[in-house]
């Protein structure tokens, strides 16, 4: 039996939309013609409808992410140009509605009505194409500069779909140009036509979505009530009707009241809230256009779709799952191993001898030397083993994202995540924490509830990323035993599993429905997956290199004046008492909180030697890279959890992994040592 | 859709008693048993019974007693259905004891519609006792077709009739997903105790148990159906060239 929530409902959009809209957005017209200034267009569209494609084909390497004011919600602004003219590009996030419900939603539609675009290009997937309309008809009713960009024309054919463009040019109202976003096709068409668009703006007045009668006499009643904004005063009403938030605040309260008899009367007649009845003008007219421009014959599925079925029923889907997590994982230690001795390599025969010989034979002063050796040896460290094998994750992780494969991850493991208090859909962001958890937070926006967005960030700094698999794989696996490291893994499985649950019942909030999009299986393209893995790593250098230079520097110089010792002492009752590890682990402990390899790389300092084994008995080296993987996530991803949840659910995250650490730790020596192994 | 009887709250009441009078065993129901039952002097039973014969709901004789006439008899039931339901609703759900929901009971089953309390019994899963342990009588056929939860039904295509999640986000990710009420729904796979994958307009969409319980559908209806077959293979226009 359903179990009927008691909880009062969370407000709408969450979390706050917060201060109500900026000041009234100039008139389309004014902002186009006279402005010398570089133009601004806007990239919209349904998630996995190309957009990504779209933004990295139109633009450089040089891209900006920042914040949408007053939220978490990030834009990507690229710069472009066509015919010799400067052009900003927003990338804005992928969504199906401009309704404030969630907050990318809300954050999109306030970024489109506030700020001056002189075009919005909307990426159309022409294989969805009745319910990517849906979106574009909400952009007309707002009076946006809508230019369609008709994607993925080529899945047309192995669909036996067509469409006709120039009639969909008819039926819309708007300019429509074909593309193929992946292999770079109408690219520059389309920013030709939104450029020109900009600068002679049609005298075609756009489709607008038709609703039903009760509607629509609703919708002429409230029109003369409006004030003037510079919003066509059909698509203000229809959101005003939908009780759209943001647009209440926009009008006196008498009109409000107005608006709310009406909004009854209509649902008086149809007996269902008003959001749907209006929703389902928008479809029908969508659903109107698509069959007039559509034309279908006899399908049979193709080798894709199969694969696209196979993957997701789960006799054939777990098994394929399973394997291409051990595929990604062999993946992940060979060719990142691979990687990773190749550039020790080169710095430690052809960058180390001689600058170290310069250095120590001409300099004098020791901190000189110490910060030159400590700066070279971070950044021999970050290059070779963060970086070959993030980056071999981040390219395998883009292939699944860009074929479409994810989302059908999201189905088979959705009962199972049901266990941790979440969603298929937090599936995902989770995978991304194998490999960095700064990005991986960073995707947990896309979760819907705040209580999703917690739990899977808490989970996700638990689960071993990419510097503690090189920990792992790298020092326990090679110095201890494969079995030890495989026992690590187990247990920081186990670990996730069980604070999932803890999570679940003390987290307070609510967890919204599986409603998940299948995309099609479709081929990935080479440049898309390059650009986003460039994006996502430099995120990452950016923020750790930095760290991890400064942090070596100093210990550096902890060493060279002897004060190190003085930190080993008072850590002594942690280190050797509860872990049962040498003393001068204390110091790897620390500077594991800078990033989680440093810990090792102290380690050989402090221990004199690489070779672990020699200084270290197996169940030491087992212990210590136990605690390493379980203890607090690394600064970078302190930062990133105080900016997407707060300050002091890092902090409290941070406890919380300290002392699952030590108990872990704790107990493991302790079984280990009385079992002889 | 069917119509709302304009009975007041007490004439609905009497129908009711004397219902459960018959259902006790009664031949009919008397005089004295409905003032002591409903808390009335004997004089306003029998001018009420006199306005309930006037329209065709009991049939009256003085000092023997009353009983339903078929018309009479269709709204008791009704309203006892109602009743019981909403007892079942308040006890089990709302955690309400026996008897403050049976208070509670009488007074809600005159003003929820009879749309509501079906949707009810759906969401309850329909269940065949009230919390004493009677009857439950069925609702309605009239035209209204079987409207059960997406997650119970096999694979096939099925028109959307209700959504009733809790969750605003799940009603408007549902909306702009197209899975709006009126609109057909084709089930392709269900994963056990998993998610269910549907297909709507030519798009797969995985839908969490839940949210498959608070979709509603009916079974396509045969004239829709071909509709739909023919609309898919006809093209709507010849592409020139």
């Amino acid at each position: 039996m359903k179990k009927w929530k008691s909880a009062p409902k969370e407000a709408l959009a969450e979390p706050t939309m917060g201060a109500l809209c900026p000041p009234v957005p100039e008139t389309p017209s004014l902002s186009r013609t006279q402005d010398t200034a570089s133009k601004k267009f806007a990239l919209m569209g349904n998630p996995s409808a190309g957009k990504s494609a779209m933004f990295s084909q139109m633009t450089g390497v040089s891209v900006i992410v920042s914040n949408i004011p007053q939220t978490t919600v990030m834009v990507q602004k690229g710069l472009s140009q066509v015919n010799g003219h400067k052009l900003f590009i927003y990338d804005l996030p992928g969504v199906y509605s401009i309704t404030a419900v969630t907050e990318d939603e809300a954050a999109t539609k306030e970024f489109l009505l506030g700020t001056s675009l002189d075009a919005v290009i909307d990426i159309v997937d022409a294989t969805r194409l009745e319910r990517n309309l849906y979106l574009t008809l909400q952009m007309l009713e707002l009076g946006l500069p809508v230019v369609v960009s008709l994607n993925q024309v080529d899945l047309l054919k192995t669909l036996d779909l067509d469409i006709d463009v120039a009639d969909l040019e008819r039926e819309l109202g708007v300019r429509v140009v074909p593309t193929i976003a992946t292999q770079g096709e109408g690219v520059h068409a389309a920013l030709e036509t939104a450029y020109h668009n900009a600068e002679r703006p049609s005298k075609r007045a756009p489709r607008q979505a038709s609703y039903d009668d009760h509607v629509e006499r609703a919708l002429a009643a409230i029109i003369p009530l409006l004030p003037e904004t510079g919003i066509p005063k059909r698509g203000f009403a229809a959101r005003l009707l939908e009780g759209d938030k943001d647009f209440e605040s926009r009008v006196d309260e008498h009109t409000l009241a107005r608006v709310k008899e009406f909004r009854d009367e209509v649902e008086r007649a149809h007996g269902e809230d008003v959001a749907i009845t209006i929703a389902r003008g928008r479809y029908s007219t969508a659903d109107l256009i698509a069959s007039a421009v559509l034309v279908r014959k006899v399908h049979k599925p193709t080798l894709a779709e199969k694969f696209g079925d196979i993957a997701t029923r789960p006799r054939t889907g777990y098994p394929l799952l399973v394997g291409l997590i051990g595929g990604m994982l062999a993946l992940i230690f060979f060719v990142g191993g691979y990687l990773s001795d190749l550039i020790s390599a080169f710095f430690e025969g052809i960058v180390f001898p001689p600058v170290f010989g310069i250095v120590d034979a001409h300099v004098a002063n020791v901190f000189i030397t110490s910060a030159v050796h400590s700066t070279l040896l971070a950044l021999a460290a970050a290059l070779a083993i963060a970086v070959p094998y993030i980056m071999v994750f981040f390219i395998f992780l883009a292939i699944l994202e860009d074929v479409g494969y994810l989302p059908r991850v999201a189905v088979l493991l959705d009962r199972q995540a049901h266990v941790l208090g979440l969603r298929g859909r937090s599936i995902v962001p989770l995978l991304f924490g194998y490999g960095c958890s700064v990005p991986a937070i960073m995707a947990t926006r896309a979760l819907p509830t705040r209580k999703e967005r917690i739990i899977t960030t808490a989970l996700i700094t638990m689960i071993p990323c990419s510097a503690r698999t090189a920990i792992i794989l790298g020092v326990a696996a090679t110095y201890a035993g494969i079995q030890y490291a495989l026992a690590i893994y187990l247990i920081s499985f186990v670990l996730v599993i069980a604070s999932g649950r803890l999570l679940r019942s003390t987290v307070p909030g609510r967890t919204a429905g599986l409603v998940l999009e299948i995309p099609l299986i479709r081929r990935p393209a080479l440049v898309p997956i390059l650009k986003k893995t460039w994006l996502r790593m430099k995120e990452f250098l950016y923020i750790a290199v930095p760290l991890l230079i400064i942090g070596s520097i100093v210990f550096g110089w902890l060493d060279v004046t002897g004060l190190s010792q003085f930190i080993e002492g008072p850590m002594t009752p942690i280190t050797v008492g509860i872990l049962g590890l040498p003393s001068f682990t204390a110091i790897c402990l620390i500077y594991g909180v800078l990033r989680k390899e440093m810990a090792v790389e102290m380690l050989a300092i402090a221990s004199g030697t690489f070779i672990f084994s020699t200084v270290m008995t197996p169940v030491q080296i087992f212990v210590f890279c136990l605690v390493v993987t379980l203890y607090v996530p690394c600064i970078a991803t302190f930062g990133v959890i105080a900016r997407e949840l707060s300050a002091r659910w890092a902090a409290g995250i941070g406890i919380f992994t300290i002392v699952v650490a030590l108990i872990a730790g704790g107990i493991a020596f302790r079984v280990l040592t009385y079992a002889h192994w | 859709m069917s119509q709302e009887h304009k009975l007041s709250s007490s004439e609905e009441e009497y129908l009711e008693a004397i219902y459960t009078r018959q259902e006790g065993g009664a031949r009919a129901a008397t005089t004295g048993d409905l003032a002591a039952c409903l808390g009335v002097k004997d004089a306003s039973v029998t001018e009420m019974l006199k306005k309930l014969s006037e329209k065709e709901l009991v049939n009256y004789t003085p000092y023997h007693g009353a009983t339903l006439t078929e018309a009479g008899l269709k709204i008791a039931t009704k309203v006892k259905r109602k009743h019981r339901l909403l007892e079942r609703f308040l006890v089990d759900i709302c955690g309400i004891g026996k008897r403050e929901s049976h208070e509670q009971a009488c007074e809600i089953e005159h003003v929820i519609s009879d749309k509501a309390i079906d949707n009810l019994s759906t969401q309850l899963g329909n269940p065949a006792t009230c919390p004493g342990g009677s009857a439950i009588p069925e609702g309605e056929k009239g035209d209204e077709t079987e409207i059960s939860k997406l997650s119970e039904m096999g694979t096939g295509t099925y028109m959307i009739r209700f959504l009733t999640s809790p969750e605003p986000e799940t009603i408007s990710r549902l909306c702009s997903l197209g899975l709006i009420p009126g609109l057909p729904v084709k089930v392709l796979r269900k994963i056990s105790n998993g998610p269910i994958v549907i297909e709507m307009k030519d798009t797969q969409i995985a839908l969490g148990r839940d949210v498959a319980e608070s979709l509603l559908v009916s079974p396509e209806e045969e004239k829709e159906k071909g509709r739909r077959e023919r609309a898919k293979m006809a093209p709507a226009h010849v592409i020139p060239g």
